[in-house]
């Protein structure tokens, strides 16, 4: 009890003081709070008198770096920076952007840029033929050494844009950048160099890991380049506000050298998580946003309303659904024969219909790209799958283990529509295994241990054309990879794994194994790509691209299934809306905002 | 000398639960399947397009730690920077020092949890005095049931069917976003419901108990009048207790409304909780999570003090405990 008296408070700290003090400290707080109300809620600009505003719906956007594969790059390349070219409204060719002209030299290897001289940062400096030398050389430059470079994730530079020395630098295999193909000629002249002649070079360009950065800013300001007020842009539209997790404030670059026509006085880029997306179109139809991505129920919605169907657009055949064989302890998913049977039993027309926009996806290379033809589709095939089935030693299924379908995406509704005509179609056992996405990540290219079997799920989209769907999406290389017998997987994946190899030793080793012991059909494949890159003529090319393609489909282990389509709903006020089949889906500057 | 004493040992007890809270939290995460660089090539741009390259183009997580630092070493580095509140850069949001993002989403979920909390008092002492007041009659049973509804509805619901009827069907509010003072409205009101329900429950039970408190039959024989006697002698001392789980409340509310924000859209500090949790990114992960652990334990003594200060009969040195009499 003694005790007690002890623990009074100090002298004049009656419980009335304290009531009056707690309630002047929470007036305090509710004071302070309230005079930074507008910092709770970000700057609150709006837009100028007469000005127009447009509201967008986008993902949350973690960093604005264009290097770094995060879905920040692609909305910097809607028309934030701008590219030396930019792509054409139906996305299968380039206009120029930052490069008024250029030329290409015989051989196809040499592409010269000439910058145009009016084209300015939004800080009023002039974009020079060494701002893309120095960002490139940024690109190309290991994460690991380098100074201001990507810190973190992924590089985002597609290896089969071609430039000269450009993977190799990037690997750490060479070191000196004189001998990559990228060189500055005073202000206004940039050559790029390739290692092979690519067709798709110029759109290559339109990929956000090819804008410029504003180096002396990224160089001197590493930590805080990306945030207002710090950010430089050199597109049509600049950053002015950027609430993380909440949205992005755009308004013109005034610098921009074709600032006439850039029409729209603010952009509201709303940053809203994906998990938030089933309320997305109830801040559309409330007028929050003018301009939103729809998942598949909202579709059907919208198709059915007299009104909002209106205001539904389709972007068709975008990216493609598929399934990639799973290693495993288990021998039965090596025989191609039960492989492809279950390739030609997968009733891919009844699986088309179960989500608005799809189409049967018969062939790992989209039907957009230019001389496709039917030939390279899968003919689906019931009793030709069975018989092959059985041919391999599980007539009916029998003896066959569950086929499991890897998912790490929240919907399944598609992959429970395959197991569902698998069952139908060849009675065997198939089940959807759904995981978290850090599961899904790590066990997909797990060795799966004693009887698990199956495929993981995927998507993937890219450019309509030969290299890109040859070359780059489910290349030679992931061709070999995948091939692999399991144990040999296992010793690339500890070479990969091993931090004391040099980036060179690690590279051949890693050929090595691939030279070695994938299989004969996949690394005839990586051939056949490379007789393609160097071929003469076009007509040639695709001819050996088209055998390329023809081959990997024959090996069955990424199996085509549904081509998808994405649906944007867009109010009657927003004009100039030019959707292309590309992750960025559309550029800022051709929109406007009418009445 | 003894609340000196007193807060010295919850001091070193807070430090203790905070070194303990970290290193679960680490090894938790190394346990986790996945790592942030492979999760942002298959949630990000990557999935979409091709992202296809060499080994080395998968980045290091080289700010802080180099590539061959062993996993050990690295918590100790955090901790190193944790000790001076320096968190280093979150790996997601790579422009980004934890502690700024602290700093800046922490007084949007502190606004949310004080509004929620103020509202639900405001809620809570009528309902509950009015069902003390006429306890085990029909309208005693009807509010409580209606409270017990409050209770179970989780607050992520709440928000569901408030976006529903508020912004869906009357266009009255929007439905998410961050704004302006419009968009306090949805998130408060969602919040404030479940601890309205749990705080009027005991505003009920702890007026039932102060009536029949022989302070209270005094007054009254006295013939004080009877509205006077309940406000001042009956509430005023049944409100002591909700100070106990106001407090706690707040707190969870101030470090837990991951589900509403991500909802309505706001960029609290739940919702980067929640995000470094998905994307394996440790820096934030540890920042929020040992950010949460104290911003409970301070919480939890200041309750305990502000407790000792209303009540005099509860000043014990031991703290937590309130049965040293």
């Amino acid at each position: 009890m003694a005790k007690r008296a002890s623990s009074v408070p100090p002298a004049g700290q009656t419980r009335r003081d304290f009531l009056r003090l707690s309630g002047l400290t929470m007036a305090a707080i509710g004071g302070s709070w309230s005079l930074t109300g507008c910092g709770l809620f970000g700057d609150d600009s709006k837009a100028a008198d007469g000005q127009s505003t447009l509201k967008i719906d986008y993902v949350p956007v973690e960093v604005l770096d264009p290097q770094v594969i995060t879905n920040g790059m692609w909305i910097l390349s809607r028309g934030i920076s701008e590219g030396l070219v930019a792509q054409n409204e139906k996305g299968d060719g380039v206009l120029p952007a930052v490069a008024s002209e250029w030329k290409v030299s015989d051989d196809h290897l040499t592409y010269t840029f000439t910058l145009r001289d009016n084209a300015q940062w939004s800080d009023g400096k002039p974009v020079v033929a060494q701002d893309f030398e120095r960002t490139y050389k940024r690109l190309f430059t290991p994460a690991a050494t380098s100074a201001g470079g990507t810190t973190l994730g992924a590089n985002s530079y597609q290896v089969s844009t071609g430039i000269k020395g450009g993977k190799d630098f990037l690997a750490g295999v060479l070191t000196d950048w004189s001998k990559v193909g990228v060189k500055a000629n005073g202000d206004h002249e940039l050559v790029l160099t390739l290692s092979n002649p690519n067709p798709d070079f110029l759109l290559a360009l339109t990929h956000p890991a090819m804008l410029p950065l504003p180096m002396d800013l990224v160089e001197s300001k590493p930590k805080d380049w990306q945030n207002p007020p710090n950010y430089v842009s050199n597109g049509p539209y600049t950053v002015t506000e950027w609430v993380q997790n909440s949205k992005l404030i755009l308004v013109p670059n005034e610098k921009y050298w074709d600032r006439g026509n850039v029409k729209i006085g603010r952009i509201q880029v709303n940053l809203v998580e994906p998990s938030a997306a089933a309320t997305a179109t109830v801040a559309y139809e409330n007028g929050e946003t003018d301009l939103v991505q729809l998942a598949g129920p909202d579709v059907l919605r919208f198709q059915k309303d007299a009104n909002l169907s209106k205001e539904l657009q389709q972007t068709e055949n975008y990216s493609i659904l598929y399934l990639a064989k799973l290693r495993s302890q288990h021998p039965a998913m090596e025989d191609v024969r039960v492989r492809k049977a279950l390739s030609l039993a997968l009733d891919r027309k009844t699986l088309a219909g179960v989500q608005p926009g799809q189409e049967p996806g018969v062939s790992l290379v989209t039907s957009r790209t230019g001389g496709w033809d039917a030939s390279l589709g899968i003919k689906e095939d019931v009793a030709e799958a069975k018989r092959l089935l059985a041919e391999a030693g599980y007539p009916n299924g029998q003896g066959l283990p569950p086929v499991r379908i890897l998912v790490g995406v929240p919907d399944t509704t598609l992959a429970d529509a395959m197991v569902d005509s698998w069952t139908k179609q060849l009675g065997i056992k198939a089940s959807v295994d759904h995981v978290e996405s850090g599961v899904y990540t790590e066990r997909r290219w797990q060795v799966q241990k004693g009887n698990y079997i199956g495929f993981y799920y995927g998507t993937f989209a890219g450019l309509p054309t030969w290299p890109t769907m040859v070359g780059s999406l489910w290349s030679p290389k992931n061709v070999q990879e995948i091939s692999l017998p399991s144990d040999q997987w296992q010793k690339y994946q500890a070479v990969q794994e091993d931090k004391n190899l040099k980036p060179a030793d690690k590279t051949a080793q890693l050929d090595a194994i691939l030279a070695g012991h994938a299989s004969k059909p996949a690394r005839e494949i990586g051939t056949l790509v490379d007789k393609a890159n160097t071929a003469a003529d076009d007509a040639k090319r695709m001819e050996l691209y088209k055998q390329a393609a023809k081959l990997r489909e024959e090996q069955y282990l990424y199996l085509p299934v549904l081509w998808l389509s994405l649906f944007h709903a867009v109010k009657p006020k927003v004009h100039g809306l030019q959707l292309r089949a590309y992750p960025d889906y559309f550029y800022l500057k051709s929109l406007s905002v009418g009445s | 000398m003894g609340l000196a004493v007193y807060l010295g040992k919850r001091g070193v007890r807070l430090v203790l639960s905070l070194i303990a809270v970290s290193i679960l939290t680490f090894t938790l995460l190394q346990l986790a399947p996945g790592n942030f660089a492979d999760l942002q090539r298959v949630n990000s741009g990557a999935t979409n397009f091709g992202g296809v390259g060499t080994e080395s183009m998968v980045g290091e997580l080289e700010s802080r730690y180099g590539a061959d630092v062993p996993v050990w070493k690295q918590y100790l580095i955090f901790m190193k920077g944790a000790v001076v509140w320096d968190f280093g850069p979150s790996y997601k949001y790579a422009s980004r020092n934890v502690q700024d993002i602290i700093a800046e989403a922490f007084p949007v979920s502190a606004t949310l949890a004080l509004l929620a909390v103020l509202l639900a008092l405001l809620i809570a002492v009528p309902i509950g005095v009015f069902a003390a007041l006429r306890q085990n009659t029909k309208t005693d049973h009807a509010t409580m049931f209606a409270v017990t509804l409050g209770h179970a509805l989780p607050s992520y619901l709440t928000a569901a069917f408030m976006i529903l009827l508020f912004s869906a069907t009357l266009k009255l509010l929007p439905s998410g976003g961050w704004n302006g003072p419009e968009d306090l409205i949805l998130p408060v009101l969602a919040l404030s419901l479940g601890p309205a329900a749990v705080l009027a429950r005991y505003v009920r039970s702890s007026m039932l108990e102060t009536l029949r408190e022989e302070y209270v039959t005094a007054a009254l024989a006295k013939g004080g009048p009877r509205r006077t006697v309940i406000i001042r002698h009956a509430l005023r001392n049944s409100l002591i207790p909700l100070v106990t789980v106001a407090g706690p409340l707040l707190a969870a509310l101030m470090t837990g409304t991951v589900f509403v924000e991500a909802l309505l859209r706001i960029p609290g500090l739940g919702l980067y909780f929640a995000n470094a949790a998905a994307s394996r990114d440790m820096p934030l992960l540890m920042g929020t999570a040992m950010f949460f652990a104290l911003i409970l334990m301070v919480t939890n003594l200041v309750v305990d003090l502000i407790y000792g200060l209303l009540d005099p009969r509860i000043r014990t040195v031991g703290g937590g405990s309130h049965d040293g009499h």
